[in-house]
């Protein structure tokens, strides 16, 4: 049980890292990236998401009546999963810990992510059972959090930087850096580059 | 090369200078992880222009009133119910395709694009104004969409359009990810370049969000009289588009009045050059309270000119007058009014 649980997280974090290797959730990450103070709790609250999705999601599998229906039905109720653990998420600190309006804005934006919603589709595809699903809704979470670090840390230096171009300047020095990031990914999957 | 000196349009501002893709950074997995062929690419464009601009517009239309935090979950639904009749439509008549778009179409429900044009701008705007945003929005993400999809096809696969021109020795790499932000790069670097040639005031600089009502003053702060030209009441300077132009208008607008004036203040002109900042205006010595018979005095008969140079008494000496002194005023009977207007008379007499 625990070594399935690990298989499934070190592929969602590592071979096929769903952020740089699948592209999920990268504006997101990159939006987080900029606010070095916040980044780690939404990067963490992205990554509660993800297993808590994904724990619902799949134990929602087990029921037959579920399970039969088409992919088009399957995105409608994982819609409103995460709907609802969104809501019920927001509700608890709004009411429960009497938070700031700004930190449930911060939640939202941890919430609608396409990687929160992609980790029950892959789990759904792969036909994982209960235990892989978490593993791959923490590693994708894992995932995140680590895409969060490393494009930080890229844009602050990529800022500092005086040599880089005037016109590659901002998104477009980013989105390169981020391309160079996602090859090393490619490199820990083994896929071909040229065919 | 010149730069424009003329405000650009919604179509423009939406798609060009704050593009969503190359220039905010929105909305990128389904460019980077599935526009690697033109027809995959024109489907996703056409998916994501229908749940942007219909999820925009019925924002406007419905969910201006609910709390931001519950729309945030409306978003979600509403995206997954767009989404539904292209993927059962998807499923049951072109099932290739359908397994090509993997899971790049389901999760267009939960496009981040979508979440931040309705809260930035459609829940702030009229529905007709949402729609044009969403379409010109959606205009921005389809053009990249396209132009990336066919480079990544013509490179990666040797074919466009389905149509194989280089069958071998291609740079497949270039359908991963990775070639999505690297060709995404290169689009950005132009497009800057395109900006900082013609417009550079707006490189580096945030999409301005529309004019909300404001709480504390409703209206404008009132206009020095001194600063205003010495005209005859025929010269006045103010047509009504311009009136109509004024943040007021907007305001009004936002309450649902359909003006055109929110329009104007929706496409905000950019200074060409930095503002410089007013001399903070001393405050005005307050006058002395008048008593309540100064207060009921006869005010100067106004002249036809002093419109425009001396300031409107009415609205310096009314509010003077303590509110103890109105209710004193009020709560006094006509007949109370007239007996004592009637003793003073016999007094002169």
């Amino acid at each position: 049980m625990i070594f399935a649980f690990l298989n499934a997280s070190v592929f969602a974090l590592l071979l096929q890292n769903l952020v740089f290797d699948g592209g999920f959730g990268m504006s997101e990450a990159i939006r987080i990236a900029t606010k070095p103070k916040e980044f780690l709790p939404i990067a963490f609250t992205v990554a509660f998401f993800t297993s808590m999705t994904a724990v619902i999601c799949s134990t929602l599998e087990l029921i037959p009546a579920v399970h039969d229906l088409t992919t088009a039905y399957h995105l409608l109720i994982y819609c409103a999963v995460l709907a609802a653990v969104y809501l019920s998420f927001t509700a608890l600190i709004r009411f429960g810990l009497k938070k700031q309006n700004e930190a449930i804005h911060r939640i939202g934006m941890a919430a609608v992510n396409t990687l929160v919603l992609a980790v029950p589709m892959i789990n759904r595809r792969a036909a994982f059972g209960v235990v892989e699903s978490v593993g791959v809704g923490v590693g994708a979470g894992l995932a995140f959090v680590l895409a969060v670090l490393l494009i930080g840390q890229g844009q602050e230096r990529l800022s500092e930087n005086e040599s880089i171009p005037d016109v590659f300047r901002g998104k477009p020095a980013l989105f390169l850096y981020i391309a160079l990031i996602s090859l090393g990914f490619v490199g820990l999957s083994g896929q071909a580059m040229f065919v | 090369m010149t730069t424009r000196s003329k405000s650009p349009g919604m179509l423009l501002r939406n798609a060009g200078l704050f593009n969503p893709v190359l220039v905010q950074a929105v909305g990128l997995c389904p460019v980077v992880a599935m526009a690697t062929s033109l027809r995959g690419a024109a489907l996703l464009a056409l998916v994501a222009t229908v749940v942007i601009t219909l999820s925009e517009w019925i924002a406007s239309l419905c969910l201006k009133r609910v709390e931001r935090w519950v729309r945030i979950a409306l978003y979600i639904l509403l995206g997954s119910v767009l989404v539904l009749p292209f993927m059962s439509f998807l499923e049951k008549n072109e099932p290739e395709l359908f397994s090509s778009l993997g899971l790049y179409l389901p999760i267009m429900a939960v496009n981040s694009l979508v979440v931040l044009r309705c809260e930035r701008f459609a829940v702030k705007i009229r529905p007709t104004s949402a729609l044009r945003d969403g379409l010109t929005a959606s205009f921005g993400y389809t053009v990249v969409l396209i132009l990336v999809g066919l480079v990544r096809e013509a490179l990666g696969s040797g074919s466009v359009g389905g149509f194989v021109f280089k069958p071998e020795n291609n740079f497949s790499g270039l359908l991963l990810p990775f070639g999505g932000f690297l060709i995404l790069g290169f689009f950005a670097a132009v497009l800057r370049s395109v900006i900082s040639a013609y417009w550079p005031k707006y490189l580096d600089k945030k999409q301005p969000k529309p004019h909300t009502r404001h709480k504390k003053s409703k209206r404008p702060a009132p206009v020095e009289p001194e600063s205003l030209p010495d005209l005859t009441p025929d010269e006045t300077p103010f047509s009504l588009e311009d009136i109509e132009a004024t943040p007021y208008g907007a305001e009004q607008a936002d309450e649902g009045e359909e003006t055109e004036a929110a329009q104007a203040v929706y496409t905000p002109v950019q200074p060409e050059s930095e503002p410089v900042a007013a001399p903070e205006p001393e405050p005005a010595a307050q006058p002395e309270p008048l008593t309540m018979v100064e207060a009921l005095e006869p005010l100067e008969a106004p002249q036809v000119g002093d419109v425009f140079t001396k300031p409107n008494r009415a609205s310096e000496v009314r509010p003077q007058v303590g509110d103890q002194d109105l209710e004193a005023l009020f709560s006094r009977s006509l007949d109370d009014v007239l007996e004592g207007s009637h003793a003073e008379e016999e007094k002169k007499s």
